[in-house]
């Protein structure tokens, strides 16, 4: 149904351009519409596809929990142990989500995943000890891809902004 | 009250005469401070024009407020070229937040990476004096010049250990969420930890769009000083030689890295360590990005409307790219496929 977002964020853009820009004097206030207006564009193109990114994260990052469970199993120690509990009970959280939950629940349960990979690698730092170095190179090698895609799918979204030097 | 009447007033107490302030704008960039131009004549002397830099309600960099300023003061000494700075107020009083006022210098800004579309005799021009004002920043005698001020990593304590320990620590104060690869890339930086065999006064922001220069590319004024220190001159080059700043394979987009580290051996007659200046291009990656976060928790925490920090929070997605090639991570990574 119209208008839709894309519709709205138009409209908010050319009123910027068109009406209030041109009534600014202070050329700095102007550059910073300037700047509004491409965070609008980004916006306008983002929307549309917001949603296959983020279920593109909440697939990997499932799925790169899913691989470090039996890493975090193999290692000994109350510190791996309450991360293996933690992931366990996150990914059964996160496969009970009804499949039409909001894109901010979803993104809210990205966050927690990614607080878990981020134990994760500090649980592979030299500096712990009690993780061996052959499973320390496991966890190393899954969170890697993870950082890897994850990386690349953050940089995709730089396209959409249209801004580099 | 606008700023402008109250520089005014300002001025005219610090002078001690009625002061007129002309042509105040604010200028744009500059995301650590508040940047205005504007022209202040008095009794017996003709318009000149000067920079106000204030601190902003929030920003991209919290440094200490009279740092800048006390360097500039002292940047004299180098033989660099830098604007001269004339007053410093600390207190709310007179424009609500701290600020200090510099003569202006003329000059063209360059973004962060020196535009490839200008002429090579330009380019070239602007390479030569980039690399000789580092040599002449890292060849100074710091103490001599009155540096000595300047935060440095303590007895005994290697500068990389300081500078990542920093770092780390406004990165844990600033981080909104997990970033598994900043955790991942302070663990890289933790096992790595180069020696240092000089100390050296380091500008620690030294890149294109951080200079003026004049249509023939000579370098009229290095800015930006806010976040100078004592460490291992190598924080400098691998900071210029981030990916980030390159273009078209030219460190800040002004000259192949082999010759940057050529001259700059050949002009302070140090040597330049390739394993050193990939830490510190890990390290200055590191640092840009929990810059862009400090911005990104202003900005989601409502203390500030700036745009642009929501541009440089966007733009963390490439610098991390970067960090996991530097680190060696990106071309052979496993993991599960999805």
């Amino acid at each position: 149904m119209r208008p839709d977002l894309g519709d709205v964020l138009s409209t908010v853009q050319r009123l910027l351009q068109a009406e209030i820009s041109p009534a600014l004097e202070d050329p700095f206030v102007r550059e910073q519409v300037m700047y509004a207006t491409l965070l609008l564009e980004y916006a306008k193109k983002a929307w549309p596809i917001e949603h296959r990114a983020i279920a593109d994260e909440h697939r990997d990052l499932d799925t790169t929990l899913r691989a470090l469970l039996p890493h975090l199993a193999s290692l000994p120690g109350d510190v791996p142990a309450g991360l293996l509990r933690d992931v366990r009970a996150h990914l059964a959280a996160s496969s009970a989500d009804r499949p039409d939950a909001a894109l901010d629940t979803i993104m809210e349960r990205d966050r927690g995943g990614r607080q878990l990979v981020d134990r994760a690698v500090a649980l592979g730092t030299p500096s712990s000890e009690r993780v061996a170095a052959d499973a320390r190179e496991r966890l190393h090698t899954t969170i890697d891809g993870y950082l890897v895609r994850s990386a690349s799918r953050q940089e995709a979204a730089i396209a959409l902004l249209g801004f580099a030097w | 009250m606008s700023v402008a009447p109250r520089l005014e007033a300002y001025l005219s107490g610090q002078i001690g005469t009625p002061v007129r302030v002309s042509g105040f704008a604010r200028k744009s960039g500059g995301a650590s401070r508040e940047t205005y131009l504007f022209e202040a004549s008095w009794e017996g002397v003709a318009e000149q024009a000067f920079v106000l830099r204030r601190d902003p309600v929030a920003s991209l960099l919290e440094s200490e407020r009279s740092h800048e300023y006390r360097v500039l003061e002292a940047a004299v000494g180098l033989g660099v070229p830098v604007p001269r700075v004339r007053w410093l107020e600390l207190g709310p009083e007179a424009l609500d937040r701290p600020f200090f006022v510099m003569e202006r210098v003329e000059g063209m800004v360059t973004p962060p990476t020196f535009p490839p579309a200008y002429p090579d005799e330009m380019r070239a021009r602007a390479a030569d004096d980039f690399v000789s004002i580092l040599a002449r920043i890292h060849r100074a005698d710091w103490q001599a010049l009155g540096f000595d001020f300047l935060p440095s990593p303590g007895a005994g304590i290697q500068p990389a250990r300081g500078a990542v320990d920093l770092w780390r620590g406004i990165f844990e104060k600033d981080r909104i969420e997990a970033h598994p690869i900043l955790t991942r890339a302070f663990a890289w930086l933790d096992a790595r930890i180069p020696e240092t065999d000089r100390v050296t006064l380091v500008h620690g922001d030294f890149r294109s769009g951080n200079y003026l220069h004049d249509a023939e590319g000579r370098i009229t004024a290095m800015l930006d000083w806010e976040m100078a220190h004592l460490g291992d001159p190598h924080e400098d080059l691998g900071w210029a030689a981030m990916p980030y700043w390159s273009s078209a394979g030219r460190v800040c987009g002004l000259l192949p890295l082999d010759d940057f580290l050529a001259r700059w051996e050949q002009r302070t007659g140090f040597s330049a360590d390739r394993g050193r200046l990939r830490f510190y291009q890990v390290l200055g990656t590191v640092k840009m990005m929990t810059i862009a976060l400090t911005g990104v928790r202003n900005l989601c925490e409502g203390r500030t409307s700036e745009p642009t920090l929501a541009i440089v929070g966007i733009l963390n997605g490439r610098l991390g790219r970067e960090l996991l090639e530097l680190m060696d991570v990106a071309p052979g990574a496993g993991g599960p496929a999805r």
